[in-house]
């Protein structure tokens, strides 16, 4: 019946074009099972490119989603269903990152994932109403000098504004508000609470935590994604911080810091009793102090930058040099009694953002943005002017569109993404 | 006297014996290159029906550009090999913002892909383009 297996070798065909036949075949099949792989192949690399594109698409979805339902911040993890296709999953986290949010949104169809991490902030621009100045008080003026530019929606204490001469200069614009003026209370607005609560928050977070000592870091450059856990760097007293670049996911921590010019922070916080910042720094860092903090001559801080001081003795202030360029907000929030100007800000200044200051300040740059204060203190030769401003420039209608901030007063109901990080 | 290269190649085909093939063998051999033959060309045509490549990479490149220049509402395109159809739908739950979803078919009407997105409805009217996009 069946040939031994030698024998099945041994056999030969002898027809030439049988042989010539089945060797074609066997070409044609091979080419045919290439061809066929390749097909798959491609297929399989177009579907995989519509799927990598709608995840892509789904991230940006939850951005817009994100920006537009600003209650969506109330919960820390929750899943979205953008697609009628449920196998699409998009899922959320929301930390804080001081006063920003931290938002991760990982998207996900099978086994194909793609996940984002981006920095939130309030929508400043979504209140129409939004002041250049708010000076709150009962019984005193505003006197204004030389050319002092006060935008729309200006607050006024209840005696109103008036010229003024000061050190023989008048005033030299022809009206007196650019737009339109109210009256403004007695006290301040409050500040909103969620930042007091934000900056414990940090504080029992540092302390809580397992810290690094700063001196024990080999390399000077360090970069932290903000997918990984935090790094937090304590500092010794008196610390100066130079030829340093940090970035990202990092904390510092330290009771007296100096940060030196040669030093690069992005996106970072710092939390210490007092931060002292050295002329011609940049970065863009969140700077968050007990007792002082100084911004040195010709700094670059831009957004999302933030000061704020929890000021408890009245000689606790915020110093802010000449001829700084300053992008974010700036909070001095407690209301403390004999205290002189808590918050110092020179000549040549140039700021965007947001200040409160929950006491007197001393202003003497331009502000695209709105300026919240009790009131004013001018130094100069001939002596002390309380609630004079001279040659200064306070507008929140040159308040950028693209500008985010946190919502000092109320608790803000649009949310948008500041940047993309890492 | 010396044999020239041309004619000892002559030679050599003239001294080699060629196989002939019997008619059996002959009509197997057409046989087999007929089946074969036959099941290539359904399998190339097959494959080019079902997976439709080229048109699925149009169609993809399409929705890659997709990107501007949306109305705020349903539209189709045509351009006589592939159609694209905008389907905009508001959202009742999230003001501001509306759901629009790009849809490609060929000829038949097969779907050879879709991309759907969510874009804030302030930002269409203002400027036409669709936030959110960079892919």
């Amino acid at each position: 019946m069946w040939l031994p297996i030698n024998r099945i070798f041994r056999l030969r065909v002898k027809g030439g074009a049988l042989q010539y036949t089945i060797l074609f075949s066997l070409l044609i099949l091979m080419s045919l099972s290439l061809f066929l792989m390749y097909v798959r192949l491609s297929a399989l690399e177009v579907y995989s490119s519509q799927k990598q594109s709608q995840l892509i698409d789904n991230i940006n979805s939850s951005i817009v989603i994100l920006e537009n339902k600003a209650n969506l911040f109330d919960q820390q993890k929750q899943r979205i269903q953008l697609l009628d296709d449920s196998t699409y999953i998009n899922d959320i986290e929301i930390s804080e990152w001081g006063f920003y949010d931290r938002v991760k949104v990982v998207s996900t169809k099978g086994k194909q994932q793609l996940s984002k991490t981006f920095l939130f902030a309030d929508n400043i621009k979504s209140n129409k109403r939004i002041p250049s100045l708010y000076m709150s008080g009962a019984n005193q003026y505003l006197s204004v000098g030389g050319k002092a530019y006060l935008g729309n929606n200006t607050f006024l204490p209840a005696y109103g504004i008036r010229k003024s001469y000061v050190n023989g200069i008048g005033y030299n614009r022809d009206s007196l508000i650019q737009g339109n003026s109210y009256k403004a209370s007695k006290v301040l607005p409050k500040l909103n609470k969620s930042w007091e609560s934000r900056y414990r928050n940090l504080k029992t977070r540092i302390d809580k935590s397992t810290r690094k000592n700063i001196r024990e870091l080999k390399q000077d450059s360090i970069t932290v994604s903000f997918n990984d856990e935090t790094l937090i760097l304590h500092c010794p007293n008196n610390f100066n911080l130079e030829n340093k670049y940090l970035s990202g996911n990092i904390m510092l921590t330290g009771s007296k810091l100096h940060i030196a010019n040669t030093s690069r922070i992005h996106l970072c916080i710092v939390v210490a009793d007092t931060i002292v910042v050295e002329e011609k720094f940049r970065g863009d860092v969140q700077l968050l102090a007990e007792k002082y903090i100084e911004i040195g001559e010709s700094s670059v801080l831009n957004v999302p930058s933030i000061l704020y001081l929890n000021n408890t003795n009245n000689t606790d202030n915020i110093l802010i040099k000449s001829q700084t360029v300053f992008q974010g907000d700036v909070i001095v929030p407690h209301p403390i009694r004999e205290s002189k100007e808590i918050l110092i800000v020179e000549e040549g200044c140039k700021m965007i953002g947001q200040i409160y200051c929950n006491g007197y300040a001393s202003f003497e740059g331009i502000l695209f943005g709105s300026f919240y204060t009790n009131g004013f203190m001018k130094r100069s030769r001939n002596g002390l002017y309380e609630n004079y401003l001279v040659d200064v420039c306070i507008d929140s209608k040159r308040l950028p569109d693209e500008y985010c901030g946190i919502s000092l007063i109320e608790k803000s109901n649009a949310k948008v993404c500041a940047e993309e990080i890492f | 006297m010396q044999k020239s290269a041309l004619k000892r190649f002559f030679d050599h085909f003239k001294r080699t014996k060629l196989r002939a093939s019997s008619i059996v063998e002959v009509i197997v051999a057409l046989a087999i290159c007929m089946i074969i033959f036959m099941i290539s060309m359904s399998v190339i045509v097959n494959s080019q029906r079902s997976n439709n490549i080229r048109l699925k990479q149009k169609a993809q490149f399409i929705l890659s550009v997709v990107n501007g220049n949306i109305q705020q509402e349903d539209t189709t395109f045509d351009n006589g090999s592939l159609r694209l159809e905008t389907t905009f739908q508001k959202n009742d739950t999230i003001s501001g913002v509306s759901k629009v979803s790009y849809l490609v078919f060929d000829n038949s009407s097969h779907l050879l892909g879709m991309k759907v997105i969510w874009v804030a409805t302030d930002s269409l009217s203002n400027t036409g383009s669709v936030i959110g996009n960079n892919n």
